[in-house]
């Protein structure tokens, strides 16, 4: 089985409200986490698989939004002669999570894929592509001659209630996935449900094969018919990957669930940002030090068939030093003053060609590119946009929100036992994070605590718990 | 000439700080309060000083002995059993201040001024009447007990009005009086207050006149206005004793008074309107304003203290933030990172996380 293409969905410009002021003025998809876009991350993790040929982007942005991306990823491939090609499909309107893929069948069919990956583009995630690409093929062999629908990537959540307060989501945010534990065969899945019913829940990675088209066709009619006796309400156009196939694919039997246990979150809001660029750095760090210790030897580490391609934007994490506490990336373009006890980390992403002066702490924070951060200043759990300007001893401060970690509780009153803090960020939409937009000027000993501020202000007095138009 | 000073209580309003050590002993402009009172008397040619109180003054007596010396004064301490007013007090000590006829000062313990002595004695003098008040003008006369003068005689009291609604002139009663002995012969002994007793009796005299006092008064019994008093007091001190401020090349927009046995680091950033005591160590690229630093303590590498006192032997930590009038009692540890807006934290405490609205810290 070899599986040629991955598809991408994207989502829409107008679907970005819940990432502002960050998306006020770029594509929440492409917002630099741990030293490259999100967008590269699931792009990078979709390259490790030597038999992909074409990625295909579906969303609803305007193009012009993916053409610096596009042909960046294209010189790429050419400069490391890779064989693979991206392009972007704009939906002509907003056509949920999967009309896209109904609409662009014959785009996505083309050279006749034998499977191909569906990736939602705002998850963060370890992407285990060709472990379910292993996992896809046992599935097959066992089943016969029957072809699979799809097999879905199944977040194992370790701690549920801490999972969703990670993310952010109540318990009815997630698909939830129920299957056979001996098969990994799905006899159920439920769309944000009320209830706990399993803690397998779907993680936006799905492998398909042309049957996914009946499935949409029959979820097609299904709609047309309902929009023609309630136009008002349905939109034919519009299909739910969750609850126009999903939901109905568990009936057919020929859908697999692959137990993931990674890093997972979703990226939409700002807070998000801070805590998806932790495990991204995290990540990042795990890999330098396996990549180290295996390197000799790394090609023989790898299934056969399934070769790692050297292709991927590496990002290169800052070494431990009197300055630095790992793990942080920091833009090899940007000027940092490392006297006076300038200190930075853990979880700091620079963008390119910033400075930093000296005496400066960071921890926690993304700042993008082209900003200058004044000397003896603290900049911590917050987001800096590009081309912002702090002056000398500011303060840009989030509060963050500190959960205990508990061991899991064993049967009978027990003490939880505290395994040390977990720094968590994004509990809340707002109000624990600071961020300033784009080409913020803050002036000297100016304060900002757990504020969000619109692109393009002056900031003079001391903020707290204010968004500033 | 004889002076009294009205200390009264330890100073609740001062905590954190009065709960280290009485209040006339903290520190203001590095000098403990009382030496401000202290040095005035004897410069306008006090030789014996009662200082009024109601606590057992034994942590006092060391210190006051050593200044005794310094400043060639005898000081004696009226140790009220129960509070005794403002009044009281005067009467308690009747055997020392009338042991001759001069005029006698009485200072509140709070109140820090220019101390112009000198011209209110050579006012006192130069009219018949038997006290005389320092007055000082104020923006809002509503809040306090106003002066009203005599229309035929200049400078001579008519009555006081509590709190007036309607304007009825805006200088009010500074708390420094010229007495003479004879004053004392109105009060009884008994807890009595001077305001609101004994000056009644004098404007009903016509005895009791008023002073015009010349630049600044503050009282500076709360942290608040202690800080405000240390602004003016700087001012002051700019105009008429420059040669006692700083001029390092750290000093940014003036007033800023630094013991000589403080260490300063590099990069720092300090004024307008900073005292910084005896052996504090700065650390490098600290940002101070409006703060008074108490003896031994230490500021941390990039800390930002702003309206802040920072109590004796205290720690505050690297990219520490203070600010909002918040005050570190004695032996008190901000962590590095931390910011405190307005908290008032007891000593021997250790803050670990943020204080980020106005609070005590127990």
């Amino acid at each position: 089985m070899t599986t040629t293409k991955a598809v991408i969905m994207v989502g829409g410009g107008s679907r970005g409200t819940r990432f502002r002021p960050l998306s006020l003025d770029r594509a929440k998809i492409l917002f630099p986490i741990a030293g490259k876009p999100l967008l590269g991350h699931t792009v990078d993790a979709i390259l490790e698989i030597e038999s992909i040929k074409e990625i295909i982007l579906i969303g609803f942005y305007e193009p012009s939004v993916f053409t610096e991306f596009i042909s960046q990823f294209t010189a790429r491939m050419k400069y490391t002669k890779r064989d693979c090609t991206m392009r972007y499909l704009k939906e002509f309107k907003a056509l949920g999570t999967a009309g896209g893929l109904y609409y662009f069948r014959n785009e996505i069919m083309s050279g006749s894929p034998e499977s191909f990956f569906v990736i939602h583009g705002d998850i963060v995630c370890s992407f285990p592509l060709l472990k379910m690409i292993d996992f896809y093929d046992e599935k097959t062999r066992e089943n016969g001659s029957k072809k699979l629908d799809a097999v879905l990537m199944g977040v194992q959540v370790q701690n549920y209630d801490v999972f969703l307060a990670l993310n952010d989501r109540d318990q009815s945010s997630f698909g939830t996935i129920i299957s056979d534990p001996k098969s990994r065969r799905v006899v159920h899945y439920v769309e944000k449900p009320e209830t706990k019913m399993s803690e397998t829940i779907n993680g936006g990675v799905y492998m398909f094969n042309d049957m996914l088209f009946k499935r949409l066709s029959r979820a097609k009619i299904t709609k047309i018919t309902a929009a023609s006796t309630n136009p008002e309400y349905i939109d034919e156009d519009v299909i739910s990957m969750e609850e126009d196939i999903l939901e109905n694919l568990p009936e057919f039997g020929n859908t697999f669930v692959y137990p993931y246990t990674g890093i997972f979150a979703a990226l939409k809001t700002p807070s998000d940002a801070l805590y998806a660029n932790q495990l991204y750095l995290n990540e990042l760090q795990k890999k330098q030090k396996t990549l180290k210790s295996e390197l000799p030897s790394h090609l023989s580490a790898i299934p056969l068939g399934h070769k790692r391609s050297s292709t991927i934007d590496r990002v290169t994490l800052e070494k431990p030093s009197a300055t630095i506490i790992p793990p942080v990336f920091i833009h090899p373009s940007c000027t940092i003053d490392k006297d006076a006890g300038t200190k930075i980390g853990p979880y700091v992403s620079i963008g390119p060609g910033c400075k930093v002066e000296a005496g400066t702490r960071i921890s926690n924070s993304i700042i993008l590119h082209k900003c200058h951060i004044g000397g003896n200043s603290l900049i911590r759990n917050s987001i800096i946009s590009y081309g912002c300007k702090a002056g000398k001893w500011t303060r840009i401060e989030g509060t963050g929100v500190t959960i205990k970690k508990t061991a899991k509780k064993h049967a009978g009153p027990q003490k939880p036992v505290e395994l040390g803090d977990c720094q968590i960020i994004g509990i809340k939409d707002s109000g624990n994070i600071s961020i300033l937009g784009s080409g913020t000027n803050v002036d000297d000993d100016a304060y900002i605590l757990n504020s969000f501020i619109l692109p393009n202000k002056n900031i003079r007095h001391d903020i707290k718990y204010e968004i500033i138009m | 000439m004889k002076g009294l000073i009205l200390v009264g209580g330890y100073g609740t309003r001062l905590r954190p700080l009065t709960l280290s050590i009485p209040k006339p002993l903290v520190e203001f402009g590095n000098k403990p309060m009382i030496l401000h009172q202290i040095k005035a008397l004897a410069d306008v040619g006090c030789t014996e000083i009662v200082l009024a109180v109601n606590y057992k003054p034994e942590v006092m007596v060391g210190t006051l002995k050593k200044y005794e010396k310094q400043y060639g004064v005898h000081i004696t301490f009226s140790v009220e059993d129960e509070p005794l007013g403002t009044a009281g007090p005067l009467k308690l000590a009747e055997d020392v201040l009338k042991k001759d006829d001069s005029p006698i000062f009485v200072l509140n313990s709070d109140v820090i001024c220019e101390y112009p002595l000198k011209e209110l004695l050579d006012f006192h003098l130069a009219h018949d009447g038997e006290a005389t008040i320092a007055a000082t003008k104020v923006d809002e006369p509503s809040k306090y007990g106003v002066i009203v003068y005599d229309r035929d005689v200049p400078n001579r009291i008519d009555r006081f009005v509590e709190k007036p609604v309607e304007f009825v002139g805006n200088r009010i009663n500074a708390g420094i009086y010229v007495l003479n002995p004879s004053v004392l012969d109105l009060i009884e002994m008994r807890p009595t207050s001077i305001e609101s007793e004994t000056f009644p009796l004098l404007v009903e005299k016509k005895q009791l006149y008023s002073f015009d006092l010349p630049g600044y008064w503050m009282d500076i019994g709360q942290p608040k206005d202690f800080l405000t008093g240390m602004c003016l007091y700087l001012t002051s001190l700019s105009s008429k004793h420059p040669e006692k401020l700083s001029k390092e090349s750290y000093v940014y927009g003036g007033n800023v008074l630094v013991d000589p046995t403080a260490k300063i680091g590099k990069g720092c950033k300090i004024g307008p309107n900073v005292v910084i005591g005896p052996n504090v160590t700065v650390g490098d690229g600290v940002r101070i304003e409006r703060s008074t630093i108490l003896k031994n303590s230490e500021i941390k590498d990039h800390a930002y203290i702003k309206s802040t006192i920072v109590g004796w032997n205290s720690t505050v930590g690297k990219w520490a933030r203070l600010e909002g009038v918040s005050v570190l009692g004695e032996d008190v540890n901000v962590r590095d990172e931390i910011y405190v807006n307005g908290g008032k934290v007891l000593p021997h405490k250790s803050i670990k996380a943020n204080v980020e609205t106005p609070q005590i810290i127990m």
